[in-house]
């Protein structure tokens, strides 16, 4: 009896063992980084200010530089702080000045949508204000910022070819993350019955090469001061799960703390984030005060490597 | 919903109380290599069809045919009954799905799953039995805050291997087919199940 039990059985699972895929087909190597950095501190226009936004942005650059190498990496950083010195970069020929309005913003994408292969990496960080999934810009003139809509961002990013990851450190951030037609996020959607109709409302799904990172879901987004440095809660967590030491102002040699098994991925920062970020990420029976911060990324069955080791 | 999973959970605490001839309670434990077959872009073409018994559309194309994860699964059934070669049981099911191995630039993701199976069993011989069960399940992406339902469906064979008047353990082998929305996924589980009759009658 025991004889007929395990002969299918092993033909089964030595049938599965060989067809799988991961073991005998060629991995793709990983091409240049490209980052586009916007932060703002408002100052000069009709916004609060916020002083943790710019280093935010400075050190997010000068930790992807760390992890990617001078040579595979570029970085634009879109700055706009009162009375700083406006630089202009060339990207693909296109010469765009880095402040950070609309305009310049698109133009920077149209520009990378023309140079970037399927191999490489586009990071595209944000640090500044934003109400329900629209961030705050600066405008061409005067002090009046422009809202910009995050999905129209979305829609920008989806003809640069690469690997894209999204990262919002902004209040409600959560809104501009795109919903995925096969899953829903708990914090947005926590419902059986939604979960049940987008099983069947036929909307199609397609793997997906933009992910988005938020600091938060349907919450505000905090700084808060480490060691004397202003920084957003969410972006001290992201730059220590990238390796970064805020307080010497150095990468680490090892291996980031957020990657596993020698990979970076986009789940495994969020991982990250959520365990070490000062702010807790729910209220809870125990816990029922007090600000609450949940970073969230965009659902669907893959998880993205970003870096390797 | 949440009436449906109250009435499902009374209806397994109360029934076995009766206690008549054949009823049983039964755990059984699995593990299975997990493998997720999304479609390839010329699917994309196929007109949308929401019905899970057509789990194939829509899906998406990925980089490579299939992603091999793992996983292990724990039932218990409070709503078993055996009676002469046939076996029906009411199961509440945890299954927990590794993410798959890392390959190019992406892994899919893991995901722990609750839900509940309706099984049926015809026993062929005096060791050997056929099984099918149908499910539904809740799945939770690991760490993402992110979930979906699914649907699944097993065909299996089932091996006696020790039996008592108030007991049954066997071995099974069933392929599951999980019905994702955007993938099917194919699991090929070798458990062990064994059955409990309060009144004695397994034999």
């Amino acid at each position: 009896m025991m004889k007929n039990a395990f002969l299918p059985l092993a033909i089964i699972l030595l049938s599965l063992l060989l067809s799988s895929c991961e073991i005998f087909m060629e991995e793709p190597q990983a091409g240049k980084v490209y980052a586009i950095l916007v932060a703002l501190d408002y100052d000069g226009l009709n916004q609060n200010t916020l002083a943790g936004t710019l280093p935010d942005a400075k050190e997010q650059n000068k930790a992807f530089t760390a992890l990617a190498g001078d040579e595979k990496y570029e970085g634009y950083l879109f700055i706009q702080e009162k009375g700083g010195i406006v630089d202009t970069k060339t990207i693909n020929s296109t010469p765009i000045e880095l402040y950070p309005t609309v305009k310049n913003i698109e133009d920077a994408i149209s520009a990378l949508s023309g140079t970037t292969t399927a191999d490489d990496l586009i990071l595209f960080t944000f640090s500044g204000h934003a109400k329900g999934g629209n961030i705050a810009l600066a405008p061409k003139s005067g002090s009046v910022i422009e809202t910009y809509e995050v999905s129209r961002l979305l829609d920008l990013f989806s003809s640069v070819k690469g690997r894209k990851l999204i990262i919002l450190d902004a209040c409600e951030t959560g809104y501009g993350v795109p919903s995925d037609p096969a899953s829903s996020s708990t914090l947005l959607e926590n419902s059986i019955s939604t979960w049940y109709s987008k099983y069947f409302n036929g909307e199609r799904s397609v793997k997906s090469d933009l992910f988005v990172l938020t600091s938060s879901a349907n919450t505000d987004s905090y700084e808060d001061i480490f060691n004397g440095k202003r920084h957003g809660v969410f972006t001290y967590a992201l730059l220590k799960a990238l390796g970064w030491n805020v307080d010497t102002g150095t990468m680490s040699t090892a291996i980031p703390p957020a990657a596993k098994r020698g990979r970076l991925t986009v789940d495994g920062l969020l991982s990250y984030i959520k365990a070490h970020q000062t702010l807790k990420t729910k209220k809870s029976l125990f816990k029922p005060f007090g600000d609450i911060q949940h970073p969230m990324v965009s659902g669907g069955a893959l998880d993205m490597t970003l870096f390797t080791f | 919903m949440k009436r449906v999973a109250f009435i499902i959970a009374l209806l397994c605490v109360l029934s076995p109380l009766a206690a008549h001839e054949g009823y049983y309670y039964t755990l059984s434990l699995s593990i299975f290599p997990y493998l997720s077959i999304p479609h390839y872009a010329d699917d994309m073409q196929r007109p949308a069809v929401a019905s899970w018994t057509t789990p194939s559309i829509p899906h998406y194309a990925d980089d490579i045919p299939m992603r091999t994860a793992g996983g292990g699964e724990v039932s218990i059934g409070a709503l078993g009954f055996r009676k002469s070669h046939y076996d029906f049981s009411l199961e509440l099911r945890y299954r927990g799905t590794t993410a798959s191995i890392p390959h190019g630039f992406y892994r899919s993701r893991g995901f722990d799953s609750i839900g509940s199976d309706l099984r049926f069993a015809y026993q062929l011989k005096e060791q050997i039995a056929l099984f099918a069960t149908v499910g539904t399940e809740i799945n939770f992406y690991r760490g993402v805050d992110s979930a979906f339902a699914s649907f699944s469906t097993a065909l299996g064979a089932e091996f006696l291997l020790v039996q008592k008047p108030a007991h049954r353990l066997s071995l099974t082998v069933p392929i599951t087919l999980h019905l994702r929305k955007e993938i099917t996924a194919i699991q090929t589980a070798v458990g062990l199940r064994y059955q409990y009759f309060s009144t004695r009658d397994g034999r």
